[in-house]
């Protein structure tokens, strides 16, 4: 189990997170909130990159910083800006990463080519990366971070900069990677976790806002997320959480506390909830 | 650390096209000058002359060599060989080298202070001077009047600059190293894995390693070349400290006066020793530059800087009468490097202790290895951004 104890982290006068409490078991965790909320300094922080400034990490009862290698050990990390050796081939690179994660030549070499199956890669092995796309590049991230068979497995924005197809493909390979193991993955994308993660994290002013399940969540805007015309003029105060094209016209997707005339309220997702949290101001 | 992993550090070095292209550019440069000098400053038919020449005469002069060069051929070379070596005396019979000593008082105006001490190492440097005499050192024929041309060729301008090649290499190296996971934007991986930031110990010991062999190709390939061009085969046994061997300062002319008699082999070799361990320094230097400047480029102008502030220091200093931080100055590794060519001698106004290059040479390990390990040790415990 991984623990988070009332961790706070300041650059100098910067406040980044304040007061963070979380636990971790077995499952997939999504954390989300828009960019610059802190969500990479509280990876960095379960990377042993950052160091906090208050409270801290525990594996298993023990601080992180005291395990150092032990820790790292059990640790997966694929970062938001994943680096490569440009003239290296993903064999190559596995290799030289496979010994930094403490693993020989006769250990490495059938989990390299085991890995470079599962990410699909195993046709252009050995071709340097520098040719590579970004889809293709993140897969070969993926199985880094798979090399020693973490029992954490820390994915910040996994999918940035990827197209749809490809989006759905590392979704399906995560789902795949989460059994036996916790997946910690980090997004702006509704989309990316609300049918994997079990838990969401959500990070609100640089606190934890909440931890629940996706069900959860959208249960907290139950009964009060309508879809109104966008002529329609409305008496009662409501937050405004986007606007879509329908048959009739344009819509707009509101959360209101009271009903509007006339209207019913229509199922909650993810996405509204994400709007709701962090989205802007309404109108009357 | 595996040695996998320092292999494949090694190869990140490797990799470089511009180290293949620096190396290939020192050795074209050492080959011009030992070129050039062959042809401006030595006489090479008098070089080929006295070693033909010693096969018959022996190689320590006196009253024999004399006698057995008068019943040879005559010819130009025969007679400049017969003026410089007749009559010479024993240098070192009568030198009272505090009398050097309290030249550089005089001309530098040295305070009470450093003059006591400069005192003191002439005073160190007279048993030597007397074991000179009593061993007849100052009669070794080294390569009679080319001797100078060819000391100067080999230890002031060659070694000094194979030396001044390998230390920038390796500093260069060792700085690229330490920064190559910033500029490939690997360090998240790289440090949260179970090596983690234990990484720069692999990367210390491959930049060493470089450095090494840097030095190694290029002093080696160099006197391959100096050698083949000047055949040494016969006077590798010739003392250093022989008379047509000297050093020219404000002073005037003084004897080439080592702490230790040397064979010019021992001394060759010793010098390479030493050259090899200013290498290893200016690798960690590299490697405290490396640590504290994530970024390669910002580390190699902070090393240039480092290195010219190193190089001026002392004549600020001097300029300002400080003679004790000019002193100290002196044991900083450019100043060491600067002064390679009277290594293992008494150094004139340079030094006030015997030895200095060593002692200078082992204390920059002692110092810069310790600044390594502490830059390493603070960089464990600091926070990564990215």
């Amino acid at each position: 189990m991984l623990s988070v104890e009332h961790v706070t982290k300041k650059y100098g006068s910067y406040l980044a997170l304040e007061d963070i409490t979380l636990e971790f078991e077995n499952g997939v965790y999504g954390l989300l909130a828009p960019n610059g909320a802190g969500k990479t300094t509280l990876l960095n922080m379960l990377t042993t990159l950052l160091l906090p400034t208050k409270g801290e990490i525990l594996w298993e009862g023990t601080d992180i910083g005291a395990l150092e290698k032990q820790y790292r050990n059990i640790l997966g990390y694929l970062p938001q800006h994943f680096g490569y050796y440009r003239d290296n081939t993903p064999r190559q690179f596995l290799r030289y990463l496979a010994a930094l994660k403490g693993m020989d030549g006769k250990t490495a070499a059938p989990r390299i080519q085991e890995l470079l199956k599962l990410v699909a890669l195993s046709d252009v092995a050995d071709k340097k990366m520098k040719k590579f796309s970004g889809g293709m590049l993140q897969r070969v991230g993926i199985a880094q971070a798979m090399l020693n068979d973490p029992k954490l497995l820390i994915l910040d924005e996994p999918t940035a900069g990827l197209d749809p197809r490809e989006r759905v493909r590392f979704r399906n390979l995560i789902h795949s990677l989460s059994q036996n193991r916790i997946v910690i993955l980090s997004t702006h994308i509704v989309s990316d976790i609300e049918t994997i993660a079990g838990k969401i994290i959500l990070l609100k002013n640089h606190e934890l806002y909440c931890c629940k399940s996706p069900g959860e969540l959208c249960n907290m805007l139950a009964g009060r997320v309508f879809e109104v015309p966008a002529d329609r003029k409305l008496s009662k105060p409501y937050q405004l959480l986007g606007e879509h094209q329908t048959e009739a016209g344009t819509a707009l997707r509101i959360v209101c506390e009271t009903p509007p005339d006339g209207f019913s309220p229509v199922a909650p997702n993810l996405e509204d909830v994400f709007l709701y949290v962090y989205g802007d101001e309404g109108g009357e | 650390m595996t040695l996998y992993i320092v292999k494949c550090e090694l190869k990140k070095i490797a990799s470089l096209p511009m180290l293949w292209i620096f190396l290939s550019l020192c050795l074209i440069l050492n080959a011009g000058i030992i070129e050039g000098y062959r042809y401006s400053n030595v006489d090479e038919s008098f070089f080929s002359y006295v070693k033909e020449t010693a096969a018959i005469t022996g190689t320590e002069l006196g009253g024999e060599f004399s006698e057995r060069l008068a019943g040879l051929k005559d010819s130009e070379e025969k007679r400049r060989l017969y003026e410089e070596t007749y009559g010479v005396k024993n240098i070192y019979e009568d030198l009272k080298v505090v009398d050097l000593g309290q030249a550089y008082i005089s001309v530098y105006a040295l305070p009470d202070r450093w003059a006591a001490l400069m005192r003191n190492k002439y005073q160190c440097l007279q048993p030597m001077v007397d074991e000179l005499a009593r061993s007849n050192a100052g009669f070794s024929l080294y390569a009679a009047g080319e001797t100078k041309n060819l000391h100067d060729l080999l230890f002031s301008i060659l070694f000094r600059t194979i030396t001044g090649e390998a230390c920038v290499l390796a500093a260069l190296c060792m700085i690229f190293l330490y920064g190559y996971e910033y500029q490939n934007k690997t360090e998240a991986i790289i440090y949260t894995s179970y090596t983690g930031r234990n990484i720069q110990h692999g990367k210390l010991a491959a930049g060493l390693l470089m450095g090494c062999f840097s030095y190694s190709l290029i002093a080696g390939i160099t006197l391959l070349i100096y050698l083949g061009v000047f055949d040494y085969s016969w006077i590798w046994s010739s003392n250093v400290s022989g008379i047509f061997n000297y050093v020219e300062e404000i002073i005037g002319i003084k004897p080439f006066l080592t702490w230790i008699p040397f064979t010019l082999w021992e001394y060759l070799l010793v010098m390479l020793g030493l050259g090899l361990m200013l290498t290893l320094i200016f690798g960690l230097i590299g490697a405290v530059i490396g640590r504290l400047c994530k970024n390669s480029y910002i580390g190699a102008i902070s090393f240039l800087l480092l290195a010219l502030a190193m190089m001026t220091a002392p004549y600020f200093l001097a300029e300002k009468d400080l003679w004790g931080g000019y002193f100290v100055s002196q044991f900083l590794p450019v100043c060491l490097w600067l002064n390679s060519s009277v290594w293992l001698t008494d150094m004139g106004i340079i030094s006030l202790i015997p030895f200095h290059e060593t002692i200078g040479l082992f204390g920059n390990v002692i110092i810069w290895g310790i600044l390594t390990a502490v830059s390493s040790w603070h960089f464990s415990g600091k926070d990564v951004l990215l």
